[in-house]
């Protein structure tokens, strides 16, 4: 899999590392900075090398703030329902996880206001900031869901037809691969990044959730599917 | 006759030995008749009933037997994979249908299943496949391909030939594919929406947590003992002897069907004799029992539901203004009020486990069953609780076996399809052969069906499992050209313009996993004998096509059987490693046969839904909501008045209380075979065993038979407005009156092939089937929706003639 480090992307856009600051006040107004995802199952830190606060997951969308040698500071929004505060989601209803948080990760978040949905269940709409490896960082998907969709084509049609991403919602799509995962033999990381390769190309129905606006979609580019 | 001597033999056979070691003795006696008795070998293999040990003699297979620890009662159908292999109906040589040969696509195609086939080369049928895959590309785009097969092709990770089909039309730039599932079709597309995943496949409650804790088990329409012979994957047989520890211990058991399953009659299990697809009116009035009695459970409706405020109007009549009380059940569903309300207190009494079979939901408006059993399960309220809740897979490849720490067995795969549009397979296939350019209604979304003009079947029998027989060979007469590749002369066979023999996995080198549930054991499954006649494997075949069109490399990627074999099993290994499990090398593996893996203490304790039980935010379903949908918002948005929001008594097209009833008035069943997986080894002898009157059993009450002057073993006409079949009649109370049972798998045999309306001489159910759908929401098959009418056939006796080989 190919990785293009943040730090590459940072200093063509602002003329070079070093001066963190500098970097977090311009990268919070950069929209490529924005745009960064995490290119592969990642530990998300408190500081560089420092206390673990959760996992992000492939694909997650992050806005660096900072960047340090090879370290990125990075944020991270979403919404967790109240009742689990260790999941992220991109949206309320959209169980999509982002980034599993670790006592610490939850201890560090900040609520940034909260809201019921329309089955009276309470999320919380949340950002957490910490520190990935820079390499883990990438502006372009493609390489992700090339890898992801191989992936799913070599395992998941051994047994039978291949399923359209789009058969299932964001939201069913975990439990159909929880069935699969043995049946296909995938491995966990794989099947991590299978699950959120089909669930961001997902059916996007008025019910079920889908990909929303800042998971990345457009940057790998939907499925040319139906 | 053959036949008639076979029968002889069987007799003498019987009359000096255990009944057990009939097919032992046929296989054998074919050896010792062509070869001398040398080279005596036995060798570790694996087949959908098992891990098996089969004997070779002087170059052939003499006796299959089963793996010596099976833990369970091994299937007694194993014993005649031997004769299955030498059976008459092989197919020997690529065969070319005569007017195809002559006049290529443009061949007369109501000739089909009746024309005369001819015998060509390797070369030719291959130059003649390939050929019509570039023609049909070229002409008419990839999108009129289809690759049909889905079916129960033999087991093993390479030779599959459905993946293998798909592999090579995908290299060649697609087709169209089917969604959906046969055995399945409307859970898996409502059961997403109620329960946020498939279900049907998910593990179950490990039987250990059902014998200690479960006061009481209802099967609703499942057959534990004999569906459980069989597994997609080689299956473990652990099932056996939990039965028989649940029938040591006792544990009331109930069986709603309308047959007395053997399961049923092993356990001893009080019968429920329901009529045909009225189980979810039996379900409403269980609940409005339970709402009444103020039994059911509010606090998980409250926690761990969504919907059952718009629900309960329906169910007490504040809706449509019919309560669904017992009362209005028992008209329905021909169970008195009083057994319904006894029905509901002892589901709510003690710790209640619901086993629901699949057969419920392959009838019209099968989703509302399935809806209604899970809305039943919540209201009790012991969904994640050990022994409590609901399971849907305790009769398919021993689920809740125990789960072994392991490595899953990958295999080959079929890559991309660059034809995007999939057709709902299991109703849709006629109806896409018929009406190219319709647009019909599926899941929220709408599917056209395309113009199909080729159609290539590996590994199936659609002659047996496709509904309405005489609508699909109307159908079947549509596309330009249609290949098979088959072992046997199936009556797919006999419909087709090219047919490629093929291997059995006797024949060939392979690899399995042992079981879906359990991923116990990794089986090898050597080449034991040389192929007979002509046959290939089909990945050489498809190799060949391949070859043919240009993309041989991209299909074998280079690797020999072996080699595939061999990376199969390393991937395994490298997986197993990350777990800290220590695996053999391949080639030490593939010289034991077999390597087993370990299973935990901790799978005797598993519950499915605990974890949702225990923390329902962290644990979240796959739903909108994240809990169990008893109102679906997403289902009532599709509009559907064929499946509504919430589930729902809907008035199947056919059925005993149907005003229809008065021209058919007996209510077909079609459940799965015991000596039989489907269609597959009607072709042995085995056949000799269930056969009555020389064709196909039908189950019917004595009172129904009475009515009709039809005595035990009399010879059956079975029809109605699609079709007539003879069938042999068992005179018995083990299905309740005004049903019958005909079960499916019975070689297709008409007495005029290729005829529309032709009479099945050996009784293949589908000739009386309808392929109308369950509804628009999944388009699910409902073989189960039928009603006929039986009479004792007084016409020219038909001799049986779909197991005789064609002759070159």
């Amino acid at each position: 899999m190919a990785r293009r480090g943040i730090i590459g992307g940072v200093t063509r856009l602002l003329g070079g590392p070093g001066v963190a600051v500098a970097i977090a006040a311009a990268a919070s107004a950069a929209p490529l900075a924005s745009d960064e995802f995490v290119a592969t199952a990642t530990t998300l830190s408190a500081d560089s090398g420092g206390t673990a606060l959760g996992e992000v997951t492939p694909a997650t969308p992050v806005t660096v703030a900072a960047t340090r040698a090879d370290a990125a500071q990075v944020a991270i929004e979403g919404w967790s329902m109240h009742d689990a505060p260790q999941y992220l989601y991109p949206a309320i209803g959209q169980r999509i996880v982002l980034v599993t948080l670790d006592a610490a990760g939850q201890a560090a978040r900040t609520i940034e206001r909260s809201q019921d949905d329309k089955y009276g269940i309470h999320w919380d709409e949340v950002k957490i900031v910490g520190w990935v490896p820079g390499a883990n960082l990438t502006a372009d998907l493609s390489t992700v869901w090339q890898a992801a969709r191989t992936l799913y084509q070599d395992r998941c049609s051994a047994c039978h037809a291949l399923h359209r991403p789009t058969e299932f919602t964001a939201n069913q799509w975990p439990s159909i691969l929880k069935i699969m995962t043995m049946r296909a033999a995938l491995a966990p990381n794989e099947a991590e990044l299978v699950t959120k390769y089909l669930q961001m190309h997902a059916k996007v129905p008025g019910a079920g959730g889908g990909p929303g606006p800042k998971t990345g979609v457009t940057a790998g580019g939907r499925s040319p599917k139906r | 006759m053959i036949r008639t001597s076979r029968r002889h033999f069987l007799q003498a056979a019987a009359a000096s030995s255990a009944v057990g070691m009939l097919g032992t003795r046929i296989a054998a006696a074919q050896g010792l008749l062509t070869g001398p008795i040398m080279d005596r070998a036995r060798r570790i293999s694996a087949s959908h009933w098992g891990i098996l040990e089969a004997e070779t003699v002087g170059g052939r297979l003499s006796s299959v037997a089963p793996f010596a620890t099976d833990p369970g009662a091994a299937s007694p159908v194993m014993q005649a994979l031997a004769d299955q292999v030498y059976a008459e109906t092989r197919v020997r040589y690529p065969m070319v249908r005569e007017g195809f040969l002559k006049n290529g696509h443009k061949s007369d195609t109501t000739e089909r299943g009746r024309g005369k086939f001819v015998r060509v080369g390797w070369d030719k049928a291959l130059d003649l496949v390939a050929s019509e895959l570039e023609r049909v590309k070229k002409a008419h785009g990839n999108a009129a391909i289809h690759a049909g097969s889905t079916d129960w092709h033999s087991v093993g990770k390479l030779h599959n030939s459905s993946v293998l089909l798909r592999r090579m039309l995908g290299l060649h730039g697609g087709y169209t594919d089917n969604s959906g599932d046969f055995s399945i079709a409307a859970a898996m597309v409502i059961l997403p929406h109620i329960l946020g995943g498939l279900e049907v496949y998910e593990q179950q409650s490990a039987w250990p947590t059902v014998i200690n804790h479960s006061d009481l088990v209802v099967l609703w329409g499942c057959d534990i003992l004999k569906n459980n012979q069989i597994g997609w994957s080689p299956t473990d047989h652990s099932t056996y002897e939990y039965i028989k520890a649940l029938k040591a211990k006792g544990t009331k058991v109930i069986s709603i069907d309308p047959r007395v399953t053997d399961t049923a009659e092993y356990l001893g299990a009080e019968q429920v004799a329901v009529r045909p697809n009225t189980d979810t009116a039996l379900m409403l009035a269980i609940a409005h029992t339970l709402v009444t009695e103020n039994l059911y459970d509010k606090d998980f409706v409250e926690r761990y539901t969504v919907g059952f405020d718009k629900f309960a109007p329906y169910l007490l009549g504040k809706e449509d203004g019919v309560a669904k009380t017992p009362g209005w059940a028992a008209a329905i569903t021909d169970i008195p009020a009083d057994r319904i309300v006894a029905l509901a207190r002892a589901m709510a009494k003690g710790r209640t486990m619901l086993m629901g079979g699949w057969a419920i939901q392959r009838a019209h408006h099968g989703e509302q069953p399935y809806w209604m059993l899970i809305t039943l399960a919540a209201m009790l309220g012991q969904i994640g609780l050990p022994g409590g809740g609901f399971g849907l897979s305790y009769h398919y490849a021993n689920g809740g076996s125990l789960t072994a720490d392991g490595a899953p067995l990958g295999g080959i795969s079929a890559g991309d399809n660059a034809v995007t549009e999939a057709i709902p397979y299991a109703h849709g296939l006629s109806d896409m052969l018929l009406n190219p350019g319709t647009t019909v209604a599926y899941n929220g979304e709408s599917v056209t069906y395309p113009d199909i003009r080729l159609i290539y079947w590996a590994g199936g029998n659609p002659f047996s499992h496709q509904m309405d027989r005489n609508r699909h060979i109307e159908a079947w007469q549509r596309p330009e050209t249609i290949i098979v590749n088959e072992p046997f002369w199936s009556a797919t066979a006999r419909f087709a313009d090219i047919v490629l023999p093929v291997t059995t996995p006797f024949e060939r080198n392979d690899i399995e996993i042992v079981s879906e549930y359990s991923g116990r054991w990794i089986v090898a499954m050597p080449k034991l004998i040389e192929p007979l006649f002509e046959a290939r494997s089909d990945y050489d075949i498809f190799a060949a096509i391949s070859k043919r069109l240009g993309f041989a490399d991209k299909f074998t990627e280079g690797n020999s059987e072996m080699a595939w074999i061999a990376s199969f099993y390393d991937a395994a290994t490298t997986q197993a490693a990350m777990n800290g499990i220590d695996m053999p090398d391949f080639d030490s593996f593939w010289a034991a046969g077999t390597f087993e893996f370990s299973v935990p203490d901790s799978a005797r304790d598993y519950v499915r839904f605990s974890d949702f039980r225990a923390d329902p935010a962290a644990n979240a379903l796959g739903t909108p909501s994240g809990r169990i949908e008893i109102f679906s918002e997403t289902i009532a948005g599709f509009g559907y008045d064929d499946c509504p929001g919430h589930p729902t008594w809907l008035e199947p097209a056919e059925w005993l209380g149907a005003a229809d009833a008065k021209t058919y008035p007996l209510h077909i069943l079609s459940p799965h075979p015991k000596f039989r997986l489907h269609s597959q080894m009607d072709n042995t002898w085995l056949r000799e065993t269930y056969e009555v009157a020389g064709r196909e059993p039908v189950w019917i009450n004595p009172a129904d038979a009475a009515a009709r002057k039809i005595a035990d073993g009399d010879i059956v006409r079975i029809h109605n407005a699609r079709g007539q079949l003879l069938a042999g009649a068992i005179v018995t109370d083990r299905v309740r009156a005004g049903v019958v049972i005909l079960h499916e798998g019975a070689w297709y045999d008409p007495d005029e092939p290729g005829k529309i309306g032709a009479l099945c001489k050996n009784g293949n159910i589908n000739v009386l089937t309808s392929d109308r759908s369950t509804s628009r929401l999944a388009q699910g098959n409902t073989a189960n929706t039928a009603l006929v009418e039986v009479e004792r056939y007084t016409g020219p006796v038909a001799q049986v003639t779909a197991f005789e080989p064609v002759i070159a």
